[in-house]
């Protein structure tokens, strides 16, 4: 189908001191060319695990243990460092969620784009004034190429490695909550850069994030990672204004709504289960509250709700009576029944 | 902390002895995780075993020279049916030596250990604990002890005091607080920040209660740590303090046959008497890192 | 500027230490049971009399204090007593000790660091593989063999039995060259540098290599590595940017190290018979020759606290949150 960046299947364990952390099942996720994908999920959920998959930068303490990884069509998830370095930043970037610990401490910034060229094969000229274009592009002036990270404020610094990662015009972006901790003012500057980027470059972008607002704004298409699985998938339009699966639909009333202003925010009772072991059950299950007997026996298989949507839930028909009743706060307070 | 008096079964008395046995068991478990844990633990059961038995199953007395039929001392002899590691060039029978030196160096080790830990401890915990003028006086006499190189000052320490095993004892101990104590105090300094540390002083504890029942326990992994790297650093101490030829010349220790192999110029053929002791030294080393390590993932988790 | 306050109070703080560490020493000797005196008393070189007017030369019979200040007027000129033993400036006996110790310490320091570095680099890069584990155990041998022995064992192999290598000293008293490399600069001396320095060296290393090790682990899951990685910088560049961060702790621990290392090359110029500071000191403990036993502890306790002093200001320069202690 032409898509640019494919999970096929994917699940991915870590091996930690406490046992195995099964953080990614069977997630099943596409990105075309040109296109914007939200991940979105609490903390915990998958989301940063799947973008570093992605990139190929999972640590070694991390195993793809099924299913596969497409970039442009080329198998990528069993590739070696010495295969994957060529399409390292020339074809997929990464935005990091925080500049200050990513960029080396130690070097300018102009060492960090020189560094970066003559890795590819880039002459350190070719790459001072690729920088220069780069940071103009981002707003920055010239004169922040001889600073170091420390010296910068929180947004300059993000708005440099933003320009660092479109040094080589890839084709692909990943960006881990890159507004996340930022001031609110920034958080817009950022967003609208990531936007103008995405309308100039053609860039196709994979935005981790947790605040649904920001990925509103700059997504086409949002997936929602519960536990390290697919709970629903779509146009960000339609499946934040007509969520059709129960997490979703918490999440969505979480979030304060500027269109009403005095409507309750929701809290959904319960917290994430813990990934220690592979389960056969909706992973929402505990904190579902449609929930019923099958949802704790059996995973339920992602389902067409309608044109390039899908959700996993075992009542998927029933998505807008659902709904309706999940637009009742009391619904949410009240947890599950025994 | 488990309640087992809402347990219905077992006697309080039965519980009150098999909880900590098991606790015991599943801690010495730790030991035996991986082969160098088990090695170590072994070759330390090895030598515990020897020196608790060494009365009894020496095969001459260590200190008795023997003679041939000729009515000659039997020097430097090598291996042979009635002298397994042969003879030193006094005519003493190696292997018992061998068997004897055990003793010294768990003594050694373990006092040494436990007035180290003692000492360095408790300088660390006041000093992390109060900061400011003790903290200051504290560290300024931690680094005067570090900038003492050890050998030479514990040479002249024996010089001072007289070759005896206390003696020995006692210098060690004087200097080797001094890792110990920077090791408790920076780990202090993070632990008084805790909240429950901050909640007990609002409680009104006092400081000698807040020091020793809530911030001590939480350094006691790290000191028993350090205390068990420490028996070993001991051991080798006493062994060159031994080796210059300050040693206590009533106790046999593996130092002390170095140190009259080299002088009385056996070492360049008496192999039977220059390689077991050093072998012993090492080994015994070797087994209390290993062992050591083993339970340095349960002090400082991060190192998995 | 705050740096510079810093510096001047760190300094401050090791001339306090030095002198505590003077008047300590001092102390320390004068309570040694004996003095010179009685040795020569015991070969029955001296009269009674004569050693009361030996005492009164050597400002023996004067209170400790008195002794004390004699000493620390003499020291500020430079003057650092005569050798009860040798009959001789202490500054002539020392001297020529000294310098054969630095040309046997300094070998055995920069090779253990430097060989620590680079095989705690290999190490710690491996982390997780097998070679690591096993790596990390085999180097905590050399460091549990007692140094004096694995002098004695390589002496009894290379030196007695193989006889590549000579059994002690610092040169021969009559070297005649065979060999035609026999004639280079030095060679006799560097013949007797072979063991004592691999003795050394096999003991040092494991401490600055483990640091290395653990150091380099840290460094890799840091976030900066993360995206370095994610650059596409090649596996060199990769590993010469974590050994620039992890070498920090190495340098720091490395002057400390050489306080740690007066003991051992006392060890190692015993084995060896090698004429240097430690065994010097040694033995003027034993003669209770105490100006030049007592020379040679300050000195070297000096060298070690200065060295603890360069490696705060390093700290404090490198890192500026240390400088309001």
């Amino acid at each position: 189908m032409g898509a640019l960046l494919e999970f096929e299947d994917i699940s991915i364990v870590y091996r930690t001191q406490e046992g195995e952390v099964f953080a990614v099942e069977g997630v099943k996720l596409a990105l075309a060319a040109g296109q914007a994908l939200g991940l979105v999920g609490e903390s915990g959920c998958g989301k940063s695990t799947l973008a570093l998959a992605a990139l190929g930068l999972l640590p070694r303490s991390a195993r793809i243990t099924h299913g596969a990884i497409r970039f442009d069509g080329d198998l990528i998830s069993g590739k070696g460092e010495s295969e994957l370095r060529p399409l390292r930043w020339r074809r997929m970037a990464y935005v990091p969620q925080s500049a200050l610990a990513s960029l080396v401490p130690v070097h300018s910034i102009r060492r960090q784009f020189r560094d970066t060229a003559a890795a590819h094969g880039m002459r350190a000229t070719e790459a001072d004034a690729r920088a220069v274009e780069l940071l103009r592009q981002v707003e920055l002036d010239r004169a922040v190429l001889d600073r170091f990270p420390h010296e910068l404020s929180g947004g300059m610094r993000q708005r440099a490695i933003i320009a660092l990662a479109l040094l080589f015009r890839p084709p692909m972006l990943v960006a881990d909550e890159p507004t996340t901790g930022l001031d609110v003012i920034v958080q817009r500057q950022i967003v609208n850069l990531l936007s103008d980027l995405r309308r100039s470059e053609g860039l196709s972008l994979i935005f981790i994030s947790h605040d649904i607002g920001v990925v509103a704004e700059l997504c086409d298409r949002v997936a929602v990672l519960y536990a390290g699985e697919v709970m629903e998938e779509g146009p960000t339009t339609e499946v934040l204004s007509r969520p059709a699966h129960p997490y979703t639909m918490g999440l969505a009333q979480s979030f304060p709504d500027i269109r009403a202003p005095d409507r309750p925010l929701v809290s959904i009772a319960g917290h994430t289960p813990r990934l220690t072991e592979p389960t056969r059950a909706c992973p929402f299950a505990s904190r579902c509250p449609f929930v019923r007997e099958v949802c704790r026996t059996t995973k339920p298989a992602r389902v067409r709700v309608a044109q390039g949507r899908s959700i996993a839930c075992h009542f998927a028909s029933d998505s807008e009576a659902m709904r309706e009743a999940a637009a009742r706060p009391g619904l949410w307070d009240a947890g599950q029944a025994a | 902390m488990t309640d087992t008096s809402s347990l219905s079964a077992p006697p309080a008395l039965v519980v009150r002895i098999a909880v900590p046995m098991r606790r015991l068991a599943r801690f010495l478990a730790i030991a035996f995780e991986t082969w160098s844990g088990s090695f170590g633990i072994t070759v330390l059961a090895i030598i515990v075993l020897v020196a608790a038995l060494s009365p009894w199953i020496a095969p001459y007395d260590p200190i008795a020279n023997h003679f041939n039929q000729a009515g000659q001392l039997k020097r430097l002899e090598p291996p042979s049916a009635a002298h397994w590691l042969g003879t030193t060039y006094y005519g003493l029978d190696v292997l018992s030596q061998m068997i004897d030196g055990t003793r010294i160096v768990l003594v050694v080790g373990i006092t040494c250990a436990f007035f180290i830990a003692i000492i360095g401890t408790n300088v660390g915990l006041v000093a992390g604990y109060y900061g400011g003028r003790i903290d200051a006086a504290l560290m300024r006499i931690t680094g005067l002890a570090f900038g003492i190189p050890f050998i030479p000052f514990a040479v002249v320490l024996v010089a001072l005091l007289g070759p005896s095993l206390w003696n020995m004892i006692l210098t060690i101990s004087l200097l080797m607080w001094r890792t110990t104590a920077r090791v408790i105090r920076s780990q202090v300094l993070s632990v008084r920040e805790r909240g429950f540390v901050k909640a007990a002083k609002i409680a009104g504890a006092s400081d000698l209660r807040i020091i020793y029942v809530h911030i001590f326990p939480n350094v006691l992994p790290m000191t028993l740590l350090y205390v068990a790297f420490d028996i070993a650093w001991a051991v080798l101490a006493e062994a060159s303090i031994s080796f210059l030829g300050f040693g206590d010349p009533n106790q046999v220790s593996w130092g002390q046959m170095l140190y009259l192999a080299y002088v009385s110029g056996s070492i360049r053929q008496a192999w039977w008497w220059t390689i077991p002791p050093g072998l012993g030294l090492s080994l015994f080393v070797i087994a209390v890192f290993l062992v050591g390590r083993q339970y340095e993932k349960l002090a400082s988790p991060r190192l998995r | 500027m705050e740096f510079l306050g810093f510096a001047a109070r760190r300094t401050v703080h090791t001339a306090v230490t030095l002198v505590l560490l003077l008047v300590f020493m001092f102390v320390l000797f004068r309570l040694i049971p004996g003095d010179p005196t009685t040795l020569l008393l015991g070969t029955g070189e001296l009269t009674l009399e004569a050693q009361q007017r030996l005492r009164a030369q050597w400002g023996l019979d004067q209170s400790l204090f008195e002794q004390l200040l004699a000493y620390c007027r003499n020291l500020i000129s430079g003057e650092l007593g005569l050798s009860f033993y040798y009959r001789r400036p202490v500054t002539e006996v020392i001297g020529p000790m000294l310098i054969n110790t630095v040309i046997l310490m300094l070998p055995i320091l920069v090779l253990a660091i430097g060989l620590g570095i680079v095989i705690g680099t290999w190490l710690g890069w491996r982390r997780g593989e097998r070679v690591e584990e096993l790596g990390a155990v085999l180097v905590l041998i050399p460091r549990a063999l007692p140094v004096f022995w694995t002098g004695i064992v390589l002496l009894s192999l290379f030196a007695y039995k193989l006889q590549w290598f000579p059994i002690g000293g610092i040169r021969e008293a009559f070297f005649y060259p065979e060999a035609w490399y026999q004639n280079l600069p030095y060679y006799d001396v560097l013949q007797h540098l072979v063991l004592p320095v691999a003795t050394g060296v096999l003991a040092s290393m494991a401490d600055p290599l483990m640091i290395m090790r653990t150091s380099l682990i840290e460094v890799r899951d840091e976030e900066f590595m993360v995206l370095a990685r994610a650059r596409g910088l090649s596996t060199r560049s990769l590993q010469r940017l974590a050994r620039r961060s992890a070498l920090l702790p190495v340098l720091t621990y490395s002057a400390v190290m050489v306080g740690f290392a007066f003991g051992g090359q006392v060890l190692l110029e015993v084995v060896f018979t090698w004429p240097g500071m430690g065994r010097l000191m040694v033995n003027s403990v034993t003669q209770r020759d105490y100006p030049v036993a007592q020379a040679a502890f300050f000195l070297m306790a000096s060298v070690v606290v200065v060295l603890n002093l360069i490696v705060d200001l390093l700290y404090g320069w490198l890192d500026p949150r240390i400088r309001h202690d």
